[in-house]
């Protein structure tokens, strides 16, 4: 519980229900984030980490509870929600772009959306397109692109809006290739250190998180299991490598199934 | 001869050329008929009549196909509005709203009024058609009736192209809500009724001064938004201001746009105005038609339909910000206070058709097209104006916009951006 005089979250979740027929995907989740943080939400597929952050994003809305985003809650007002919306960015997994447009279009066009200023939106597209080497790609239409290149191109789409809060889902799959990897890792590892932008995002894949996230949520269970800093982790297993202690937090049983499936007595 | 046409272009003379054609079109009709009369009226006669009326209706479609050709001309070679290239020529040239436009004025002129004169009297100089039937008025009634005819068809040509540029104003209204009543005098005016006809010609007066003050808007808007300096001008700002509403963006931008629009879609001016301007349509109709009670109920079913296609609209428009039945089956939650407030504006339309129905059933004739405007206006308005708001329901309904739950939302923000203007269009 923050006390009164630290400033307001930057997120704030209350109580966030969410379920889909009879199934429970969000069971009374609540948690806070800190402007600033880089946050990993982790867990196993299927367990709702895609739906806490369509909530966030203001794309699902939870059937009990509130997401507040600096304090104002989202959906209250039409002024609020806008508000929000020019705080926030959301790139999800299945990013939809238009077909005909070139990928340079696309990214001047968000930004746009945005309200930056122009030639602020032409430079950080620029480079943008050199960072991820799209460069040949860049004024081919968004049809002519790889998979991957649309995955790239979905990145530098919520890169170049220059909110301070962004969600991702799941940004490291979907074709990226380890050119593409690094460079958004680096992005992330920035943004940790700068903490010029709270970041939050999902992945699957713990071995990730060290470098790009300052904390971590797990979610299991349709609760939050595990809330708590990279450093108090590393303190806390100490010695032991941090992509095996997530693998542990996340996956507890893989390891054994692993070996199970692969022993002599059940081939 | 393309030589001869390019200099016209360039000076802007088709409208006039057109608008002289048409006279010459006119008076060589009028002659051909002259010179059949002299020659069936020294022979038999048999036929004469037909042909008579046959060249008269001829005469009367190409006046009626020339006049809305000639307003679009003259609207479209003067004003710089709906030609790109006009508008980007003039854009480049130190053109204000105060000086005059450079090829010619797009107001009522001089030229217009000889014009039509011009034809309306062609009237009094042809074949001696009242000699045909009784039920042709003569000459002098004829010259007046051809007049009134000629001006209201030029008047409403030109009112419709001026509809398609005027923003919403008092001008603007009072173009649309003379319609009816013109509708009303123009059927009295053809049985003969010379009252009648003065009103439509005096209506039609009102609806052209209106015109001008509209049009005169629509040049102060273009020189405002030619010369402005501001974001809505220079670099991307055109693709601000289509990108909330032209889904050109794709998935999740267009749905999260920070510039979505708020606040009304119909100001309450507007809603109102065009519910009244519906209302008068219908008890034009309903006066000209409901003599009988047969016609009556023939009415009540009509309204009724009517109503019913407004609430299904109404419905459609609200439907991509409404949990779909099998959401709320799916997760039990059956009542949403936040999104239901979508019921009642379709329930009251209902309500007020219901009690305006059972008015028009039992009521007296006489009563019928006053009960009749009643409905046409009472649910119009309340379909346009209740509320929730349509732009401000989507930004704050507890809506699910992507996922498994929703089936609406992410097809329908895919099929928009496929028929939307593409971000490339937006750009240039």
């Amino acid at each position: 519980m923050a006390s009164e005089s630290s400033p307001a979250p930057e997120i704030e979740l209350r109580d966030v229900t969410v379920h889909f027929g009879t199934r429970p995907i969000l069971d009374r989740v609540s948690a806070s984030i800190e402007a600033g943080s880089s946050v990993a939400v982790i867990g196993p597929n299927g367990v709702g980490k895609t739906t806490l952050l369509k909530v966030l994003a203001g794309v699902l809305s939870a059937q009990e509870g509130n997401v507040l985003i600096r304090g104002v809650e989202r959906r209250s007002t039409p002024e609020a929600e806008l508000q929000i919306r020019q705080w926030t960015t959301f790139i999800p997994d299945d990013l939809w772009t238009p077909k005909v447009v070139s990928g340079r279009e696309y990214l001047m066009a968000v930004g746009a959306l945005y309200g930056l200023p122009y030639r602020r939106v032409l430079e950080h597209t620029e480079r943008l397109i050199q960072l991820f080497q799209l460069n040949e790609v860049a004024d081919k239409p968004l049809t002519d692109c790889s998979t991957g290149q649309k995955k790239k191109f979905s990145l530098c789409a919520g890169l170049v809006t220059d909110a301070p809060l962004l969600l991702f889902d799941e940004p490291f799959s979907g074709g990226l290739d380890p050119a593409g990897i690094m460079a958004f890792r680096e992005i992330l590892r920035s943004f940790a250190e700068t903490r010029s932008h709270t970041v939050v995002f999902t992945t699957p894949v713990p071995e990730l998180v060290e470098v790009t996230a300052d904390r971590i949520l797990v979610i299991s269970d349709s609760h939050i299991v595990l809330d708590e800093s990279v450093a108090e982790l590393k303190k806390q297993h100490a010695g032991q490598p941090f992509g095996e202690v997530l693998q542990n937090l996340v996956f507890p049983n893989a390891a054994s199934q692993v070996r199970s499936y692969l022993s002599p007595d059940n081939s | 001869m393309s030589q001869f046409l390019t200099s016209l272009r360039r000076f802007r003379l088709i409208p006039f050329c057109i608008g002289w054609l048409e006279i010459l079109f006119y008076l060589a009709g009028c002659s051909l008929m002259r010179v059949a009369l002299s020659i069936t009226s020294t022979e038999s006669g048999a036929g004469a009549s037909e042909f008579y009326w046959l060249t008269f209706v001829l005469l009367a479609m190409g006046v009626v196909f020339f006049i809305p050709v000639y307003a679009a001309l003259r609207y479209s070679h003067t004003l710089p509005v709906g030609d790109g290239h006009f508008r980007d020529w003039i854009a480049a040239t130190p053109w204000t709203s105060d000086r005059a436009l450079p090829w010619g004025s797009p107001f009522f002129h001089y030229s217009d009024l000889l014009l039509l004169v011009v034809i309306s009297a062609g009237f009094a100089i042809a074949p001696p058609v009242d000699r045909l039937s009784p039920a042709i008025p003569p000459m002098g009634t004829m010259f007046l009736l051809a007049g009134a005819a000629v001006f209201v068809l030029y008047v409403l040509s030109r009112s419709a192209l001026l509809l398609m540029r005027a923003k919403s104003s008092v001008c603007t209204w009072i173009i649309i809500l003379a319609y009816p009543i013109q509708l009303f005098y123009a059927w009295n005016a053809i049985s003969g009724s010379i009252p009648a006809l003065l009103i439509l010609v005096l209506v039609t007066v009102m609806q052209l001064v209106a015109q001008e003050f509209a049009l005169k808007q629509i040049i102060r808007d273009l020189s405002k938004a030619l010369y402005a300096c501001d974001d809505e001008q220079n670099e991307f700002g055109h693709m601000r201001k289509y990108g909330p509403q032209g889904a050109g963006f794709g998935w999740p931008f267009t749905t999260l746009s920070p510039l979505a629009k708020t606040g009304r879609v119909i100001s309450v001016r507007d809603g109102l105005l065009g519910a009244l301007c519906l209302g008068m349509i219908t008890f034009v109709f309903a006066q000209l038609q409901m003599q009988s009670g047969e016609n009556v109920r023939a009415a009540n079913g009509f309204l009724w339909f009517c109503t019913v296609v407004f609430v299904l609209v109404r419905f459609a428009l609200y439907l991509p910000a409404f949990t779909s039945p099998v959401v709320r089956y799916k997760t039990g939650r059956w009542i949403i206070p936040r999104e239901d407030r979508v019921f009642v504006a379709p329930l009251l339309a209902l309500l007020a058709a219901g009690v305006c129905s059972a008015l028009l059933t039992n009521q007296p004739l006489t009563l019928a097209p006053w009960v009749a405007a009643l409905w046409s206006t009472c649910v119009p308005a309340i379909i346009f104006l209740v509320g929730p708001n349509l732009l401000d329901h989507k930004l704050t309904t507890s809506i699910c916009m992507s996922g498994k739950s929703i089936w609406l939302a992410k097809p329908v923000e895919s099929k928009r951006a496929r028929r939307s203007p593409t971000v490339r269009s937006i750009l240039d």
